[in-house]
């Protein structure tokens, strides 16, 4: 069946396509502001006259390019095009400082394609098994996995768990502002139309990121002194590969296990590989500082957990993130209706379209690889003539993003407080990824209250899997606690032992 | 220490207005939350970590960046920013652009004059082209009718 799908997807025609979408993708994932989900909707309507298959194999290829593009300039000049690079930006931003761009970048597409690679043949082995034991996951497991996510977003920064943990709050209740999904009431939009959908991710994010680094930089660079070293490597070395191995591995389960669940998101996956990365490094203290694991995990999980979020979609017809959605709308364009039945009744649609996220993934790597060494040469541009150019790439992304002039404001003003935060050494990515979850924990948790019928937290524990997911929520909130209680029970220990 | 100690202060303030606010739109109940809920449980934690930040500041070694403070070029840098707020729409996309980036490469980053004006009428006019005709976002066209495409 596969095969045929290979058949179907490895036609002249549809090479082509495949060829274009990355192409296309990437070009326009690397503009600021537009991420998969912008880059699916411009191109959505461009795709009507195409057949069905080919026009889900072009649209796959638009999606990895832009995954792709949206990583490149975390890295290159520290502005995350979506949810799912934030992450990308702590090393890999850091690696492109110290002149290794290269490696980091290649690292991501390598990273990337394997994540993939595992997720398209996790999809293709397990996926109708698997979608049943997702619908299990109810609004408390949920609640539980996001919770546990948050959990793990203090120890994201290495300075101080406290601070760190009031950014995730300060993010939450960011995400908080708007109309409230469940009660639909205006929650602090101070008698604003914009604020009423809430704040947009891509000025939080291009704002505290980019926006701030580049005040930052303006405030405290030197005449003369460079910021970023020039670029020494272009591809990842035998000690990077070394290094990312077992990272890549943990990204490619982590990734998949999280993309299959219903809500579970690429942003959600990197967060809790990038966690478990630094929890299981020999010497933390290198995360955020440029350690390659921390771009190769996240990014092998983002991929992976990309592929798996097709599990869903095609075997129950749930799309679990935005671009997810528009693929459904895709389907639906051309008279396909994602669910289960879909495998009986359009088996070319399923098999080709899992064909062509394989042949997106291969695309990506070969068209990607050779690019390296010109999406590098961007940084040896002066930095005093690639700044101007990046606010106006910034302002611009934000004002296309839903053609507002509040947006572009808002990019300003969070730009500002990237600025303030960075000058005083607060990062942004808790609160960014805390402004994801935010809204996503807020509903889960209002839906299982509600199914718990007042019982209220008990409820949580009376269910194994949002009990064990709780209660290791608990152990990584209480885990700073336990190791303080420790060294001061060692440190006491000696004292005694001489009286 | 004094960042935290203001920072822990900052955020018990804010927990306590978030607070009254979420109060205000109705707690509800563990049965079924109310539109505060989620606020008012966030103010708590915000207050706690506030409090936790005063009590025990994070050692001053991981304080404050280091290196000379260039307050001029960053009040030019924000007051341009502003201006193109103001001007993106009146102006239009085009001449608001072109003041941007020469303000930013003039007087912020302090390049030649020739080499500002070249890059930015270059940088601004290709930009346009690259979003109004290939991804056909309207740009605002402002006193400055453009060709349609």
């Amino acid at each position: 069946m596969l095969l045929h799908g290979f058949a179907l997807a490895l036609t002249p025609g549809n090479l082509v396509y495949v060829l274009l979408g990355t192409v296309i993708g990437t070009v326009i994932g690397v503009l600021p502001g537009l991420g998969p989900t912008a880059s699916i909707a411009l191109l959505l309507p461009a795709t009507i006259g195409m057949d069905m298959v080919s026009a889900l194999i072009f649209l796959a290829g638009v999606y990895y390019g832009a995954m792709y593009g949206g990583s490149t300039t975390s890295i290159l000049v520290n502005i995350p095009g979506e949810a799912s690079s934030v992450i990308t930006c702590l090393d890999g931003y850091q690696m492109a400082r110290q002149g290794r761009a290269g490696p980091a970048l290649g690292m991501a597409a390598f990273g990337s394609f394997i994540g993939g690679t595992v997720g398209v043949v996790a999809v293709m082995l397990i996926s109708p098994w698997l979608a049943e034991a997702a619908l299990k996951f109810g609004a408390p497991e949920m609640f539980a996995l996001l919770f546990f996510a948050f959990t793990c977003i203090g120890g994201l920064t290495g300075k101080s768990r406290a601070r760190g943990l009031l950014m995730a709050c300060l993010g939450l209740l960011l995400g908080s502002v708007g109309t409230d999904d469940i009660h639909g009431v205006d929650r602090f939009t101070f008698g604003t139309l914009y604020l009423r959908d809430g704040i947009g991710l891509v000025p939080l994010a291009m704002g505290l990121f980019g926006m701030g680094e580049i005040l930052y930089n303006i405030e405290k660079r030197e005449e003369t002194g460079a910021v970023l070293e020039t670029p020494k490597d272009l591809l990842p070395t035998s000690q990077d590969w070394k290094d990312s191995a077992l990272p890549i591995a943990r990204g490619s389960a982590v990734g998949f296990g999280i993309g299959i669940l219903p809500g579970g998101m690429p942003a959600v996956a990197s967060l809790l590989s990038y966690a478990v990365e630094r929890r299981l490094a020999r010497n933390p203290e290198r995360f955020g500082k440029g350690a390659i694991e921390g771009v190769a995990g996240p990014e092998t999980a983002n991929n992976a957990a990309t592929a798996g979020g097709f599990v869903p979609l095609l075997t129950l017809g749930i799309p679990t993130n935005s671009v997810l959605a528009l693929m459904l709308a895709a389907l639906m364009l051309h008279g396909v209706t994602p669910g289960p039945l879909l495998l009986v009744k359009w088996p070319d649609v399923f098999w080709g379209v899992i064909a062509s996220m394989y042949i997106g993934n291969v695309m990506l790597l070969v068209l990607n690889l050779p690019m390296i060494g010109l999406f590098v040469q961007i940084l040896k541009v002066p930095y005093s003539l690639l700044s101007p150019l990046i606010i106006m790439f910034v302002l611009l992304g934000a004002y296309a993003l839903n053609n507002s002039v509040p947006d572009v404001l808002a990019t300003i003003l969070f730009g500002v407080l990237g600025w303030l935060m960075k000058r005083y050494g607060l990062e942004p990515a808790p609160l960014v990824l805390a402004f994801v979850l935010g809204p996503m924990l807020e509903n889960n948790l209002s839906k299982a209250l509600i199914m718990s019928r007042g019982a209220g937290l008990p409820f949580f524990f009376s269910r194994p899997i949002s009990a064990t997911l709780l209660s290791l929520a608990v152990l990584v909130l209480l885990y700073p606690l336990v190791r303080a209680g420790w060294r001061w029970a060692a440190r006491r220990q000696p004292a005694q032992t001489r009286v | 220490m004094l960042v935290d100690r203001i920072l822990g202060g900052g955020a018990i303030l804010l927990a306590a207005i978030v607070g009254v606010v979420s109060w205000r739109y109705g707690v509800g109940s563990a049965r079924l939350p109310g539109p505060g809920f989620w606020p008012l449980a966030i103010a708590l934690s915000m207050a706690g970590l506030g409090a936790a930040l005063i009590a025990r500041p994070v050692p001053a070694h991981s304080a404050p960046a280091d290196g000379v403070s260039r307050w001029k070029r960053l009040v030019v840098a924000m007051g341009t920013l502003v201006f193109y707020v103001l001007a993106l729409e009146p102006l239009g996309y085009l001449a608001a652009t072109f003041v941007l980036l020469v303000v930013q490469l003039r007087w912020v980053e302090g390049r030649s004059w020739r080499g500002s004006f070249l890059t930015s009428a270059l940088a601004a006019t290709i930009s346009l082209i690259v979003f109004r005709a290939l991804l056909n976002v309207p740009l605002p066209q402002g006193m400055l009718p453009l060709p349609r495409w």
